[in-house]
């Protein structure tokens, strides 16, 4: 391990955490719902994946396909959440919506449970992405490597999307003030239905991806969900910069922790969350709104 | 854990915060009477139990003085937590790991409950610059790391668990018994519910509310906002954490599943559905909890899905749980009769 293999593969764990970390803070910043459900949707799509090319020869159009699929239902799924379930408690306190959430965890937990069993299944990468390649002479995983490229692309499209599109500009408009929104004439409930699937789909990519690397189980969810919330506080909520730096920041430290200090792993994170906490409660990026970060 | 409190309290003040109602609440006797009515209830309930639903009873008082410990925070104060599961393990750990003393029962609860008064206390500093978003993500945090420690520290046996924790005698009678462990743990959780009504009702308690209903105006008038959130918070941990010692000797073992974060789900769950703003409301709540665990989809592959739209519908339909139905229910019944 040298410190360039131990970088690409930090920010290569980083990635499905911003993934998932930028969909959650997205819904906060623009809807003001801290999603608990977020982290099923995660796993949905991991389990979507696992069916979709463990049913055949992994290649690379199963893959994409997989990928993309896993994206485009847990995106529905957010929708659905949004429509029956999320609009109607809009006008309630922050405590109802995070219970309301929770219990549509633990459905979604309990139907993926129903269908995909309780055990915990593992696939294959294509071929082609399985192997490793040289870079300044150290070996690097290509999967990390296309990790890698994914959350740039992600990242990228969600600045130009928020702050170059008129669809990022009413979603900006919305976070600002949603009833001043309503009144220059934008049609505020289709935006936070938007919002809501983009959000999910995040979650449901960075599920199907990560899918290949781990064992997908319908518990999976538990300890992801609780460290892209982490990663959403500590990166400031509402803040996709934030969530973006604090997901880079934890894949690294963790990654360096696997390669130097042992005896960290696992644990990294929570030293982190707790001196970010400390120094700055706000977060990171806290203070910084939706789109201006 | 603070609201932007922009003015915080005068330094001085020392006399009860609010004057109003303390002067009845002296000579309340809520905090004796409900209590003895709670202990007869279930006591009847248990001895015309068959054995299997004596277990689940038993087990459900246990609940009942956690999820009142989780009212404190939620319903009382207002403070929001996900991962009350923490204190309520690391009561049940502390008495595991000293199985091998001879100090008896009474001693371990108080051992439970003091180092999770520590550990809550040590939280709520850590937590009282945050918002109250932010700091129930932190106690969910907090609630994982304990969770995890289990796993990671030798002494505490990972997936196994401790197990062999003995009941021990208290005044010399032998607990051991599940008649004996009955009255033992249901005069122990009644004294302790007595306990927290009596605070509940105290110039304390009506401060808790006022932080509760507004923590901008409660510090305007004098209540010192902070320090009272943090000593709601070590109540509640300290309950919890006595609880969690008598759930260990209740079952005599203790694995890393009291501390999880789906159990941090289920007391909330409890709580809820009783109904947070009365105090007897998750106590309640938690009691049918367990039956219904235990009754309806206990066994069941399904229960997770069942547990999400039982909340759900909580949630949505009943936001105010069991206690607010009945008492819209009676307000129904009120205005007809006098309709007539």
């Amino acid at each position: 391990m040298t410190l360039l293999s131990t970088l690409i593969s930090g920010v290569a764990y980083g990635v499905p955490l911003f993934l998932v970390a930028s969909g959650l803070t997205l819904i906060y910043g623009v809807i003001g719902v801290l999603n608990f459900a977020h982290g099923s949707f995660f796993v949905v799509g991991a389990l979507l994946a696992t069916t979709i090319i463990g049913s055949t020869v992994p290649t690379v159009p199963t893959f994409i396909i997989a990928v993309l699929a896993g994206a485009a239902v847990v995106a529905a799924l957010g929708m659905l959440t949004e429509t029956t379930v999320v609009r109607h408690l809009y006008r309630r306190d922050h405590i109802t919506m995070l219970l309301a959430t929770f219990a549509i965890l633990l459905i979604v937990e309990g139907a993926a449970e129903g269908i995909w069993g309780n055990s915990s299944r593992a696939i294959n990468k294509p071929e082609i992405l399985s192997g490793s390649t040289q870079i300044l002479g150290t070996t690097v995983p290509l999967y990390d490597i296309l990790l890698v490229i994914v959350g740039a692309v992600v990242a990228i499209g969600l600045f130009l999307l928020i702050n170059k599109s008129t669809f990022g500009r009413s979603v900006r408009a919305i976070a600002q003030d949603q009833v001043m929104g309503e009144a220059v004439g934008l049609n505020t409930k289709r935006v936070m239905l938007l919002v809501f699937g983009l959000g999910s789909a995040l979650a449901g990519l960075a599920g199907a991806l990560i899918a290949p690397n781990v064992s997908v189980s319908p518990s999976l969810g538990h300890a992801f969900i609780l460290q892209s919330f982490a990663i959403v506080i500590i990166g400031g909520l509402g803040s996709v910069t934030g969530s973006l730096v604090a997901a880079l920041l934890v894949g690294v430290s963790e990654a360096f922790a696997v390669a130097y200090a042992t005896y960290l792993t696992g644990f990294t994170f929570y030293i982190l969350v707790a001196i970010i906490l400390l120094v700055r409660p706000r977060g990171l990026l806290g203070s910084a709104k939706l789109g201006r970060a | 854990m603070s609201v932007p409190v922009r003015n915080p309290a005068p330094p001085k003040s020392t006399a009860p915060p609010l004057e109003t109602g303390s002067s009845r609440s002296r000579f309340d006797l809520r905090p004796i009477y409900e209590p003895l009515i709670f202990l007869s209830a279930t006591t009847v309930a248990y001895f015309v139990m068959p054995p299997n639903m004596q277990y689940v009873l038993g087990i459900a008082v246990i609940y009942a003085l956690l999820a009142t410990s989780l009212g404190v925070l939620f319903g009382w104060t207002g403070i929001y937590t996900f991962g009350h599961a923490a204190f309520f393990g690391i009561g049940a750990y502390a008495t595991a790991l000293l199985k091998e003393q001879a100090w008896g029962p009474l001693a371990f609860l108080g051992i439970s409950a003091v180092v999770a008064v520590i550990a809550a206390m040590l939280i709520g500093l850590i937590g009282q610059r945050l918002a109250k978003v932010e700091f129930a993500m932190l106690t969910m945090i907090v609630g994982q790391i304990a969770y995890l420690l289990t796993f990671r520290v030798p002494a505490l046996q990972g997936d196994n668990g401790i197990y062999g924790i003995p009941r021990g005698d208290v005044f010399g009678i032998d607990i051991t018994p599940p008649a004996s462990f009955w009255w033992y743990s249901i005069i122990v959780v009644a004294i302790v519910m007595g306990v927290l009504r009596r605070i509940h009702l105290s110039a304390f308690g009506e401060s808790l509310n006022a932080i509760r209903d507004d923590a901008v105006k409660a510090a305007a008038i004098g209540i010192p906002v902070k320090s009272l959130r943090l000593a709601a918070f070590g109540l509640a941990g300290g309950v919890a954490g006595l609880a969690g010692g008598l759930f260990a000797q209740q079952g005599s073992i203790v694995t890393p599943s009291t501390l999880s974060f789906a159990f941090s789900g289920q007391i909330i769950i409890m709580a809820l559905l009783g109904g947070m703003m009365g105090f007897w409301g998750p106590a309640l709540g938690a009691i049918l909890f367990q039956f219904i665990n235990a009754l309806v989809f206990g066994n069941s592959p399904h229960g997770t899905l069942v547990l999400g739209i039982i909340l759900l519908a909580v949630v949505m339909l009943f936001p105010s749980g069991v206690l607010g139905a009945l008492a819209r229910l009676r307000d129904l019944l009120m205005r007809t009769r006098s309709k007539r």
